[in-house]
């Protein structure tokens, strides 16, 4: 596993650190569900900070796994999104959709909580 | 500095010798010669070959030589700039379209190289034949300065007119004014975005009263800058949209729906504060 | 004149490709913000390569003069090539298991995009041009 899941009480924490390859990506999005399905897990935090790059696949890749990952019943918040990429993604026409974001890992935590409070689960 | 040739301007042909000798003839011919003699830039005439038939004082300071050395000799020799003995002489141009043309170019003024603005005109005798060229030139060092100047100034503007303020926790505010164009708008979600990460902030306050035209583009513009923001955790409140500006966005079918919007700046403000509460207590 | 260039036919080679260019626009002076860009667009490029031509090639060039800086990147395969370059260029277009040939987004991160396409040849190449600003 190359991107490592952390669990915090019912919450997920996982931070993409490295530069990954289209392989990766999917091995880390079956390693989210995976684990999502194991522990139970209300939500999970998803902390892109480290990246630099996210292209179209990644991109897309993001929001796939924020989709299964709602099928599965848990929240999503992806944080950490550095300002250039923010700005290439809408640029090309790439955004995000329909997946919260937050800040940092802070934010991005608190805000977690605050959806799976409201969940009422 | 390098001159820039990049400037240069046609008009129709100079006025007949008739007439201008119908304009100057109340004054004395001393005096004319005199006033000439006065010009405080160099004025110099070539025949068709290129021989210098004449030189004012001025140009023969400049030429740091005695006017004796200069009449007779080629342009392209004593004068030695760019555009001399090439297909972009102007004095040529002149000779043979029978126009005036205005460039910069450089020359030598009393050994020193400066960038100049030079007039080359078509010379004609009493019959209005073309005889050879006529040309004044300016030193432009000082003009080039200011030029340097003003380009510094509006490049200044450029960077202080996208400024970020936090207005609160969690809040920053964003006044635009001014014509947004593609480059500008860059540089604000730029600028925009650096800030939101800066000061952690959750809503950002983005007021556009001081922009006179919203039209698709910077519709656009604004719609990028609200995503991007959002993709960073922060939500937009975009305030000082006219009435009038409201009609043509929804005349052009643009989907403003999923931006927020008050109607002034106070309302935005207060809207700010009530999304910062909102986010940070659990319901 | 400086010059990387490198085999696209892994995928970690894409990887390698859009760092290289990050690293080239970033020793040329480009802002953060344009880097960014460029790398993306790079990406892009690169596994569209995989995607469609299991093989190919990049090479990042500085090609700055006075006046400006500029940097290029080609990124050439020999596959089936691009059949419709217009309509590739349309928003939206693409064909594949829908991971998106992505020009016409990549095309607008980067100031200078030119596609030349035949079948058994594509060659893409972006630039990256900034001015500086004479003191």
């Amino acid at each position: 596993m190359k991107v490592p899941i952390l669990r915090l009480k019912d919450i997920l924490l996982t931070s993409i650190q490295i530069d990954l390859t289209d392989e990766d990506a999917l091995e880390f999005q079956s390693d989210v569900l995976r684990n999502i399905n194991e522990t139970e897990a209300k939500g999970i935090v998803i902390d892109i900070t480290a990246l630099d790059v996210v292209d179209s696949y990644m991109a897309r890749m993001l929001n796939e796994t924020a989709t299964m990952v709602q099928i599965l019943g848990a929240d999503v918040v992806i944080c950490g999104m550095q300002p250039s990429v923010a700005l290439t993604l809408v640029e090309m026409g790439r955004e995000l959709i329909d997946v919260k974001t937050a800040l940092n890992l802070e934010q991005g935590f608190e805000m977690i909580q605050h959806i799976t409070e409201n969940r009422g689960r | 500095m390098k001159a820039n040739d990049n400037t240069h301007i046609e008009e129709e042909g100079a006025m007949t010798a008739k007439k201008k000798n119908q304009r100057n003839s109340s004054t004395p011919l001393e005096m004319q010669l005199a006033i000439l003699d006065q010009i405080p830039t160099p004025i110099f005439a070539i025949d068709k070959d290129f021989s210098i038939v004449f030189m004012n004082p001025v140009g023969c300071e400049w030429l740091a030589m005695e006017l004796t050395n200069i009449v007779g000799k080629k342009c392209y020799d004593l004068l030695q700039t760019p555009h001399c003995k090439a297909d972009t002489c102007r004095v040529q141009w002149a000779m043979e379209r029978d126009a005036v043309f205005v460039t910069r170019n450089e020359m030598r003024k009393q050994g020193e190289v400066i960038p100049i603005e030079n007039t080359a005109a078509p010379l004609r005798d009493g019959n209005g034949t073309v005889i050879g060229g006529l040309q004044y030139t300016l030193d432009i060092r000082e003009r080039m300065q200011y030029e340097e100047t003003l380009l510094r100034q509006s490049e200044t503007i450029l960077e202080l007119s996208t400024p970020v303020i936090k207005i609160w926790n969690e809040i920053v505010f964003l006044p635009l004014v001014g014509v947004i164009d593609t480059l500008r708008a860059k540089q604000t979600m730029e600028n925009l975005l650096g800030a939101i990460v800066e000061h952690e902030a959750r809503v950002v306050l983005l007021d556009v009263t001081g922009v006179p035209v919203i039209d698709t583009r910077v519709a656009q513009n604004l719609l990028d800058t609200v995503t991007a923001s959002r993709m960073l955790g922060a939500e937009v409140v975009i305030t000082g949209i006219s009435p009038d500006t409201a009609q043509t966005l929804t005349k052009l079918d643009i989907d403003l729906t999923t931006i927020r919007t008050c109607g002034t700046l106070k309302l935005g403000v207060a809207e700010s504060l009530r999304l910062i509460n909102s986010q940070i207590t659990a319901l | 004149m400086t010059e990387i260039t490198g085999v696209i036919a892994l995928q970690s080679d894409v990887v390698q490709a859009r760092q290289a260019a990050r690293e080239m626009a970033k020793n040329l002076g480009f802002g953060s913000a344009d880097q960014t860009r460029l790398a993306t667009a790079i990406s892009e490029l690169t596994r569209n390569v995989i995607q469609y031509a299991d093989q190919g090639r990049y090479t990042i060039t500085d090609k700055s003069d006075n006046g400006r800086i500029k940097v290029q990147v080609v990124v050439e395969d020999n596959g089936p090539g691009i059949l419709d370059i217009t309509k590739a260029l349309e928003y939206g277009y693409s064909t594949g298991a829908g991971l998106g040939a992505g020009l016409p987004g990549t095309r607008r991160l980067v100031h200078r995009f030119t596609i030349e396409s035949k079948p058994g040849q594509t060659r893409i190449t972006v630039a990256m041009i900034k001015k500086i600003s004479h003191s």
